[in-house]
């Protein structure tokens, strides 16, 4: 028997399958909704974010020389060019006057944020570019300028961090703002003070890319969890799996038959899964898609042994039902699929390491983005194995259990 | 002759409740053997014991000379349970054909079986019919054909005929005789006393012992009665 029976049980159930087209439609639709759905609502950054200007930028003064012409005194205001740094897409600039009503506007949540130059800033700003030495190359033209002390140049963000992910977004942009403005001022400066970014890994990642191996982990969780709950749940109370403990087929037969079942359609949903992503999300996928469908495959035997188990401990599909909850919640809560494990408080992490989906998320994040290779995500592999290992063991030996087939003997006595 | 079945002293308890109570059964190889008794007398759940689909809480069970549960001995019986079990997405022909798979049938027994049996059964025009489609007595009759798929020397069936109609009964009858002549042992469950008074042996239980045993013959004998149905009656209420 063996690889026979295996195969005979698989090929029962695609052909079961493909009586079901309601079932058959499910596993095809359901990811692509998901996936669509996720993509849409969590894929974007804060865009369009209503932000109040105040220049009282008053500008400095210096002293112009240029060849052939008498020394002369002009003003510039160096607000203008940061402004024209401002991310345009982020931003919805709306130019005010006055910081206290402005104050007031995003005191009542009509703006979410006020970028607020002082008098001062342009000469602070000076200020320092001329500590650090030449001011004419800093300025383009050759000028003197007088350091006048001043109190505060500094650039003020007022944020409603109501919204944290706005608030983020708005500070990080000023940042990058302020950076370039000094950067094009001064291409031939070296400013040590400032940091410069250079990505090991993705450059160009977005949430996105960031979330899309969680989401796919998920997705692939909720739908193996459903069908192999139903499948087994079904074979019992049909009374068709007493048939088949009174057949020669050994029970871990069965289990693997559905084992390759299943994986094989874990492994049509994570095509479909990685095509839509990178289709109409343009997911980044640097490493193995052979890999990363194997990762999927080896995750999903572990998730089919735990459906297995909780199978048995439902009278009807209806129990079985109930089950999901426990297993989807905390797999979106605490596998780092939407946020990362860092930003869990610490008493929590510890659960994240017992969650099967944060080694899936994790090694497949790796494989997407960094383009690792099986060698590199080695211990989350580790990890996966002895999971699909134990999980599916265990639900051998409870099948086994209930055919009556571990050998226990029952007492003689009457 | 030999005995393929027995029991001793065989109880299963689910909870406070015996089901069966120190029954002891012998069922001799190539007989009819007709298990009658009122529901919830505990026919079913010998039976599961007998297949291995439940451990008995005391007492032992023999089948084909193995102790039970011993999955050696599945390749050689046929259980047919009372309740059709089958997948209601699966076509008729698929389903004799899963069953036949995996008790190892070649890809042309399997096609040889399936003419035989669904002749057998009637079932000929409905290869290409979902389970899930056919009526009640013609799930009934598919799953009395796949429990005879592998041919097997032990037929274990749990109320064959409920719900079919004359005829084919009448047929089915006529199968199991021709079985029997071939050595192959029947243990077969039913309430209807005309076909109790076809089998070779009867065995009446109650509250899960047995309260008599013997031919039809001879226990309309013993209670002095016309009709198997009277002295069935006369059994169940003696043993009050
Ligand atoms: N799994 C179970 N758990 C608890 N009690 C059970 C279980 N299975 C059967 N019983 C009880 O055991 C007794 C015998 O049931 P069984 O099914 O063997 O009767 P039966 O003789 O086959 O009846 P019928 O003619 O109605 O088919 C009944 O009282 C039944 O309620
Ligand atoms: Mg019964």
């Amino acid at each position: 028997m063996g690889a026979r029976a295996i195969l005979a049980v698989t090929k029962n159930n695609f052909r079961q399958l493909s009586h079901d087209k309601r079932t058959v439609g499910m596993i095809v639709m359901m990811p692509i909704l998901f996936i669509v759905l996720f993509g849409f609502t969590f894929a974007g950054e804060p865009e369009n974010i209503r932000t109040l200007l105040v220049d009282a930028d008053d500008g400095a003064e210096v002293t112009v020389n240029l060849t052939g012409l008498p020394p002369f005194t002009q003003t510039i205001t160096l607000s203008d060019e940061f402004i024209d740094n401002l991310d345009p897409k982020t931003f919805n600039l709306v130019h005010s006057d006055d910081l206290d009503s402005s104050l007031n506007e995003v005191e009542e949540g009509r703006a979410w944020a006020i970028i607020y130059f002082p008098p001062d800033f342009t000469q602070g700003l000076l200020n320092w570019a001329s500590s650090f030495g030449n001011l004419s190359e800093f300025l383009g033209i050759n000028v003197t300028f007088d350091v006048v002390p001043v109190e505060d140049s500094k650039i003020t963000v007022y944020v409603d961090g109501s919204n944290s992910q706005v608030a983020a977004k708005v500070i990080a942009e000023v940042g990058a703002a302020f950076a370039n403005t000094i950067q094009e001022q001064s291409p031939n400066m070296s400013f040590t003070a400032f940091v410069s970014p250079e990505f090991v890994y993705g450059e160009n990642v977005q949430f996105i890319d960031f979330f899309a191996p969680g989401i796919i982990g998920l997705i692939v969780t909720m739908m193996t969890i459903i069908l192999t709950i139903v499948s087994f749940v079904r074979e019992r109370t049909n009374g068709t799996l007493d048939r088949l403990f009174v057949s020669p087929i050994k029970p871990y037969d069965i289990v693997l038959g559905y084992t390759v079942t299943f994986s094989i359609i874990a492994l049509i949903q994570s095509v479909i899964l990685l095509v839509v992503a990178s289709l109409l999300f343009g997911v980044t996928f640097v490493g193995s898609i052979l890999l990363a469908l194997g990762l999927i495959v080896l995750y999903a035997i572990g998730i089919l042994g735990l459906g297995i188990l909780l199978s048995t401990l439902a009278k009807n599909e209806f129990q079985a039902v109930q089950f999901m909850p426990i297993i989807i919640i905390p797999s979106i809560m605490l596998a780092g699929i939407l946020w990362p494990i860092e930003s869990m408080p610490e008493f929590i992490r510890p659960i994240s390491a017992f969650i099967p989906l944060t080694y899936l998320a994790s090694s497949l994040r790796s494989v997407m983005i960094r383009g690792w290779g099986p060698i590199e995500i080695g211990l989350e592999v580790a990890v996966l194995v002895a999971f699909a290992v134990v999980l599916l063991g265990i639900s051998i030996l409870i099948i086994y259990k209930k055919a009556n087939r571990l050998g226990f003997r029952n007492k003689k006595k009457v | 002759m030999k005995n393929v079945v027995v029991t001793k002293d065989l109880v299963k308890e689910f909870g406070k409740l015996r089901a069966v109570n120190r029954l002891n059964l012998e069922i001799q190889k190539g007989e009819v053997y007709g298990f009658i008794g009122p529901n919830g007398s505990g026919k079913t759940t010998t039976i599961k014991i007998l297949c291995g689909l439940l451990e008995a809480t005391y007492g032992e069970s023999f089948v084909l000379g193995r102790r039970m549960p011993d999955p050696s001995v599945y390749p050689r019986i046929g259980y047919m349970p009372q309740e059709s079990a089958l997948y209601p997405d699966l076509t008729v022909s698929h389903t004799i054909g899963f069953f036949g798979e995996l008790y190892g049938l070649r890809k042309g027994e399997i096609e040889k079986r399936e003419k035989e049996l669904l002749a057998f059964v009637d079932l000929k025009g409905r290869r290409r019919t979902l389970v899930s489609n056919l009526s009640g007595g013609m799930k009934h009759r598919l799953s009395l054909a796949v429990s005879l798929i592998h041919n097997p020397e032990l037929l274990f069936l749990d109320e064959p005929t409920v719900g079919i109609d004359p005829e084919l009964r009448a047929s089915f009858w006529e199968y199991f005789g021709n079985l029997t002549d071939e050595g192959v042992t029947v243990l077969i469950t039913t309430h209807y006393m005309d076909e109790a008074s076809k089998c070779d042996r009867v065995g009446m239980i109650r509250e899960g012992k047995l309260v008599a045993v013997g031919t039809p013959e001879e226990l309309k004998k013993e209670t002095d009665t016309v009709s198997l149905e009277d002295s069935f009656l006369h059994f169940i209420r003696r043993s009050d």
